[in-house]
């Protein structure tokens, strides 16, 4: 406990020198501007921002990376309340009672309590990180490289099998994602794998081109062929900004409550933010003392949502940087910043490089307090940014989806794959395909296949191995629960249907 | 899943987007095992060599692939309405045009305008001339940006060398 306190106390040391203080600001701000645009969420966000981070110390990068992904996150709860149109799934709660109450004229609280149960989430849930790290930490480091790949399973059943729609869509999507994986030279033999001859590929798939290209070349293309050039209507934000009194008693509960739900949920190798969000939203609803006031613009209907989508991003931070495990797109596209300067979150990093990793939790603490700053006050500049018109604002992302990959990697090759994901992110919106999966599986399958491997060297080719362990068993028999949930979940629904 | 399964479940025609990927996914995994057949290795490696992987992810995608085909024939996929094929083509014409103007030296600045008209005239727009000036105005903001402050190189056409 006290050396938590000691390691934070260093890390705000770092973390509060001017020129990092500086980095985090122009993350926050930066990352709000690009989150607030209708159809980018907090993925495409850092995707999109991190060829801006080429040149910076990795310190600073992932200081300003931090203020992005909180920035993102602000910035799509602004446009769910303002436009109703979600950035993300994870923010679909709060556009339900978020616009309707922008709609009768309360946006400014809206927003308030959205910028408030943000920063009031966010706070728990970092807490939560700074003291459950450093446990997981220890207990990571008794992993034997069985109970990393078992652990890694896990991840991959939940995150694509569990929640979504469609577990076959889902599996499908992950496996594209392993597919891709595979390209390139193998790190431990040096042969090349589905390199075909062309040398670009053999540094395998940059996981920011193929998140720029599923997100925004796929989301364009997508938009284009639907022809929804609908403008959506923007609420003005009218009357006063500030809550009242009564808006704080019925916000400060399911704060509390939603910060709660999304921390161990996001936490949790489960993935995703929408479970946290869609929970709270339900709850709220059902303890509300005015119910009818649900559907019609309830205050704790955007409160709680919105502080469990914030809790529960700062709880996926938990296995990324404590096990090196991504559970979101969002992270996915965080441990690829990590690897560019060639750090591998995990228990090792806590050890070997304190400072950056506690700089970097020190920094989430300021990012959140500079956005409650910041975004109430801007949230005129923010509303502008909304009025951009739908064929310039397409315009604009694919000039700068192509333009990160063009500073990245000016190859052709590179923009070709960008076309050719892109293709395929149009396929797999307009068949209903999770894309999610396909970055994590990109990302972390060759790490599941290192310590696949690293197990069976040891054990000289012995699959038993793999179920040798309690950990590895315990993981692979929730693995396996996870997988069957969705069927059984099915199978009672439709029982209850047929009751009816 | 459609709304009706029961119908869907005897709709005599199977669905061709869905009935191609099925098929898409399994020549995927041929490539792979095609592409791991030709790896040849120390006899050390056999067990738990580069091998290992790929021929796992082909098996996955090969059961998928026929669960795919099998959904087609099912019904399995929600239903799809009719595409806008001018509006994608707009946008990837765009991206096609930008990457010959990286790949030809034609320049980032050309590049990115005509990308940004064709993106806009794809959701909607009707003014290309316009649109093209805009994006020049852009392109360029972007190139001082990140040649001048971020010190990132960018691909130069005859346009840039000016700059």
């Amino acid at each position: 406990m006290f050396e938590t306190f000691a390691a934070l106390g260093n890390g705000f040391a770092l973390a509060l020198q001017p020129d990092k203080l500086l980095f985090a600001l122009v993350g926050v701000f930066l990352g709000t501007a690009v989150g607030v645009l209708p159809g980018i969420g907090p993925a495409l966000t850092v995707a999109l921002l991190l060829p801006i981070t080429f040149k910076l110390d990795p310190t600073g990068s992932l200081i300003m990376f931090a203020g992005i992904y909180y920035g993102g996150m602000y910035g799509g709860s602004t446009t769910a309340i303002l436009i109703n149109t979600p950035g993300e799934s994870a923010s679909m709660a709060t556009a339900l009672e978020g616009n309707k109450m922008a709609k009768a004229g309360r946006g400014g609280p809206a927003l308030a309590t959205a910028a408030i149960g943000s920063f009031v989430a966010g706070l728990i849930a970092t807490i939560g990180l700074a003291f459950l790290a450093p446990s997981l930490v220890e207990l990571a480091i008794s992993f034997t490289a069985a109970d990393y790949f078992a652990l890694m399973v896990l991840a991959f059943v939940t995150v694509s099998a569990t929640f979504g729609a469609s577990p076959l869509r889902g599996l499908t999507s992950l496996f594209i994602g392993l597919s891709l994986g595979i390209i390139g030279i193998d790190k431990l033999t040096g042969q090349q794998r589905l390199v075909f001859g062309i040398p670009d590929l053999s540094d395998g798939v940059e996981v920011t081109t193929l998140a720029v290209a599923l997100f925004a070349v796929g989301e364009a293309l997508f938009v284009a062929s639907r022809h929804k050039a609908v403008t959506e209507k923007i609420e003005a934000v009218r009357g006063s900004l500030w809550m009242t009194k009564e808006d704080w008693k019925r916000s400060w509960k399911p704060w509390l409550r939603g910060a709660l739900l999304g921390f161990p949920i996001g936490a949790l190798p489960a993935g995703g933010a929408e479970i946290p969000t869609f929970l709270s939203y339900s709850l709220e609803k059902r303890l509300c003392k005015k119910p009818d006031e649900f559907g019609n613009g309830a205050i704790e209907g955007v409160a709680g949502p919105e502080a469990a989508n914030n809790a529960s991003a700062a709880g996926t931070l938990v296995p990324l940087l404590t096990l090196g495990l991504p559970t979101s797109a969002t992270a996915a596209i965080m441990l690829a910043g990590f690897q560019q300067y060639g750090l591998n979150p995990g228990p090792l990093l806590f050890a070997e490089k304190p400072d950056l990793v506690w700089g970097l939790i020190a920094s989430l603490f300021i990012a959140n307090a500079m956005l409650l700053v910041l975004n109430l006050p801007l949230v005129g500049l923010w509303v502008r940014l909304l009025t951009i018109p739908q064929p310039w604002l397409y315009g604009g992302i694919m000039v700068f989806a192509t333009m990160g990959t063009i500073a990245a990697k000016p190859s052709v090759v590179e923009l070709g794959m960008l076309l050719v994901f892109g293709g395929m992110g149009f396929l797999m919106r307009r068949f209903d395909y999770p894309i999610a999966p396909v970055v994590i599986g990109l990302i972390l399958g060759p790490l599941a296949e290192t310590q696949l491997r690293r197990a069976l060297t040891i054990s000289l080719g012995d699959l038993s191995v793999l179920v040798k362990s309690p950990i590895s068993i315990g993981l692979y028999v929730v693995a396996a629960i996870a997988l069957l949930a969705p069927f059984v979940l099915t199978r009672l629904r439709d029982l209850g249907a047929d009751e009816d | 899943m459609s709304e009706l399964p029961d119908t869907a479940a005897t709709r005599p025609s199977p669905d061709m987007g869905v009935l191609l990927i099925g098929i898409g996914l399994i020549a995927v995994a041929a490539v792979i095992l095609w592409d791991a057949s030709q790896m040849t290795m120390a006899p050390l490696y056999a067990k738990i060599g580069p091998k290992v992987a790929p021929n796992a992810i082909a098996g996955g995608l090969v059961l998928f692939g026929i669960l795919t085909l099998l959904g087609a024939f099912r019904g399995w996929f929600p239903a799809r309405d009719a595409d806008d094929w001018a509006g994608a083509a707009w946008v990837a014409g765009g991206l096609s045009f930008t990457i010959a103007a990286v790949g030809l030296d034609i320049g980032f600045i050309p590049g990115m305008a005509v990308l940004f008209a064709f993106t806009a005239r794809a959701m909607g727009r009707r003014a290309l001339l316009v649109d093209l000036v805009i994006g020049v105005v852009i392109a360029l903001a972007v190139y001082l940006l990140f040649t001048k402050l971020l010190s990132l190189s960018l691909p130069r056409g005859p346009l840039e060398r000016l700059l």
